[in-house]
């Protein structure tokens, strides 16, 4: 492991993947600071061109994508009040209060510094775990592959919507897109309609650039005012350093809340906002002065912003070890090593340690990177949010199609896009659950796979191999039923 | 009874799984049509039950925008704008299907600024030709795409 470990280490440093972690450290901070442009959305945008790049180069190069894009987002949080991201959103409150007072840099350096240094940390943690997950994965054959995605789906779908039905039926969408096209075990053409196009299937860029980047882009022509407005202060390098130094001042609020970013992270379906929020309250309630959140004090930029790139560490290590995506985010990632042709979940470990470690130590050096770049180019970043969103909207959606095309050489994806986009639309004004989708759709096909593989190898009855199975159905009941009963309970209640 | 707006999208979602359904059944062996005979079966049970909630009248949790950056519709503007939207979509993918990516591009960023957005033909052609150049430069020149030339300027 301590090989594959230096290995990863040293192969980031190797010119293509250095210049490669930089490219999308900027490309990333640039988008960040534009609202409504959220962090997927560079990866989603950037997916068509890591069809022919090396796995060592095309993983990093995304993963350096998403977790920069939260310090951008950041900026524009503080300076403007308007969050780049959603994870952006606690920031706001006591980082654009701070910068109406006067100290718009001490949040923004103390933003950027408790971001970087929670990112850093936060991958120390993904590896301090690493050795209790190793035997664990090995555990994990077909019958629990199986009961994992089971488990996976529903979880993901009972928890990142109010409506768990509504989750469940996203989550079974996917599933039935997934099988349009060959079945891997018979070969046999499904729900093709005799069409050759679909044999293939859905193509999966243009699932993703249609339930993603297309609503994000429609309704940025559909807001058309400018996001910001001229004359918004700089911050001076003075005042940032004194923010970067409040982070180590607060060094146990600090370490507090990335550990709980982390652990939030881990868990899949929770999502980035969770662990913001939660941190943002637990400062709040372990402060010696909570009445004066929300009017303007560095521990209120501290404890979000730590949470917020820690977060992907432990999303990461749930997604690369067990190939259970935690967020969409993670689920772009799953669906960029399924295009490099890498197998996601628990032999993607032991198969390719080296590239795992780097995909892990790419979070790290992106991160210290990002913050650099940040720090001495916040004071351009903020001009960026002037662009209208019409501009966004006509010089984006050119390069979105491309992206599609470029995917199979079909004209008729853009049709697809253009149907997925108006679903995708929908599906969000309606309350139905995006990831879910798109998590049905990407593990569709290897759920089909470990089922029949089960099935060969233990016959019918192969839920009930192994301890680990159980567990796994223990888990699928309980999180069907707890939606459930928490209505129930709540229902009560009311009466 | 009243029928909303996500009821009917509810409707497309039975109808799709029905479709789904029934079609499984014409594959031969178990292995073919099992595993989307029992999602759609789910789904559909799922589906329907949230219909007649629906259709009953119950209002259901709040449901906030977790991934979407847009809000519901409030009014037929914000509908006529996204209808608006997909029109300029719709255009653009006419003008890469007729004549390539490289000019469709070139005349959806100028009919769009020009006649959307209002600015004059001098600016929008100016910014068209930039986002060409690039585009030319990131995908043909440096990951030597190949773009659909168009059915127009097809050899």
């Amino acid at each position: 492991m301590f090989e594959a470990f230096f290995e990863g280490l040293i192969g980031l440093f190797h010119p293509a993947v250095f210049g490669a972690i930089l490219l999308a450290v900027v490309i990333s901070l640039i988008l960040g600071v534009i609202p409504g442009l959220q962090g997927g959305i560079g990866m989603i945008l950037l997916l068509p061109l890591i069809y022919n790049m090396d796995p060592n180069i095309a993983l990093p190069f995304l993963i350096s994508l998403y977790s920069v894009s939260l310090i951008g987002g950041s900026v524009t949080a503080i300076l403007l009040g308007i969050p780049g991201d959603p994870g952006n959103a606690a920031t706001a409150i006591d980082g654009f209060a701070m910068a109406k007072k006067g100290e718009g840099g001490r949040a923004v350096g103390a933003a950027i510094t408790s971001s970087v240094v929670g990112g850093v940390v936060a991958v120390g943690f993904a590896f301090m775990m690493i050795p209790a997950v190793v035997p664990l994965v090995k555990q994990f054959r077909s019958p629990q592959m199986f009961l994992l995605i089971v488990f996976g789906l529903c979880f993901l779908s009972a928890l990142t919507r109010n409506s768990p039905i509504k989750g469940i039926i996203s989550a079974g969408m996917g599933l039935l897109l997934a099988t349009i096209g060959y079945q891997a075990k018979t070969g046999v053409a499904r729900f093709n309609f005799g069409n050759l196009y679909l044999y293939d299937g859905v193509d999966l860029l243009a699932l993703l650039l249609g339930v993603f980047a297309l609503p994000v882009l429609a309704g940025l022509n559909v807001t058309g005012k400018t996001i910001a407005r001229e004359g918004t202060p700089s911050p001076t390098y003075r005042q940032m350093l004194k923010g970067s130094r409040d982070v180590f001042h607060r060094w146990w609020l600090f370490l507090r809340c990335t550990v709980i970013g982390y652990i939030v992270g881990v868990i899949p379906g929770l999502g980035g906002s969770t662990a913001i929020w939660v941190c943002y309250g637990h400062a709040k309630q372990t402060s010696k002065e909570p009445e004066k959140f929300g009017t303007g004090v560095v521990e209120g930029v501290i404890a979000p912003e730590s949470a917020n790139n820690a977060k992907d560490s432990g999303g990461m290590l749930t997604t690369l070890a067990f190939g259970l995506p935690g967020s969409a985010v993670m689920v772009l990632l799953l669906a960029a090593m399924l295009i490099l042709g890498l197998q996601p979940g628990p032999r993607f470990m032991y198969e390719n340690p080296a590239l795992f470690f780097k995909m892990i130590l790419s979070l790290a050096v992106a991160n210290i990177i990002g913050g650099v770049f940040a720090f001495f180019g916040v004071r351009w970043a903020a001009k960026i949010t002037i662009v209208p969103p019409h501009y966004i909207f006509c010089l984006l959606m050119p390069v979105i199609f491309i992206g599609v095309f470029l995917s199979r050489g079909l004209i008729i994806d853009l049709i697809v896009l253009l149907c997925i986009g108006i679903v995708g639309i929908l599906m969000d004004k309606f309350g139905y659950s995006i990831p879910s989708l798109l998590i049905g759709f990407v593990l569709g096909g290897q759920l089909e796979y470990y089922l029949w593989q089960s099935v060969s190898w233990h016959g019918p009855i192969f839920f009930f191999t192994s301890p680990l199975s159980i567990i796994l159905i223990i888990g699928i009941l309980m999180t069907l039923c707890l939606p459930l009963l928490q209505r129930l309970r709540k229902g009560r209640g009311k009466s | 009874m009243r029928i909303r707006p996500s009821s009917y999208f509810l409707m497309g979602i039975l109808a799709f799984t029905l479709l789904f359904g029934t079609y499984s059944f014409t594959y031969p062996s178990i292995q073919t049509k099992l595993l989307p005979l029992l999602v759609a079966g789910i789904v559909f049970v799922l589906a329907s039950i949230e219909l007649a909630k629906e259709l009953m009248g119950d209002k259901g949790p709040k449901e906030p925008a977790q991934h979407g950056k847009s809000e519901k519709p409030k009014d037929q503007g914000e509908l006529f704008k996204y209808c608006v939207t997909f029109f300029w979509i719709i255009g653009l993918m006419l003008a890469v299907y007729m004549v390539g990516f490289l000019i469709g591009t070139f005349l959806f960023i100028v009919s769009y600024l020009r006649f959307h957005v209002r600015h004059g033909w001098v600016r929008s052609a100016i910014v068209a030709a930039i986002a060409v150049a690039t585009i030319y430069i990131v995908f043909i020149a440096i990951f030597k795409a190949k773009l659909f030339p168009g059915l127009l300027l097809m050899g």
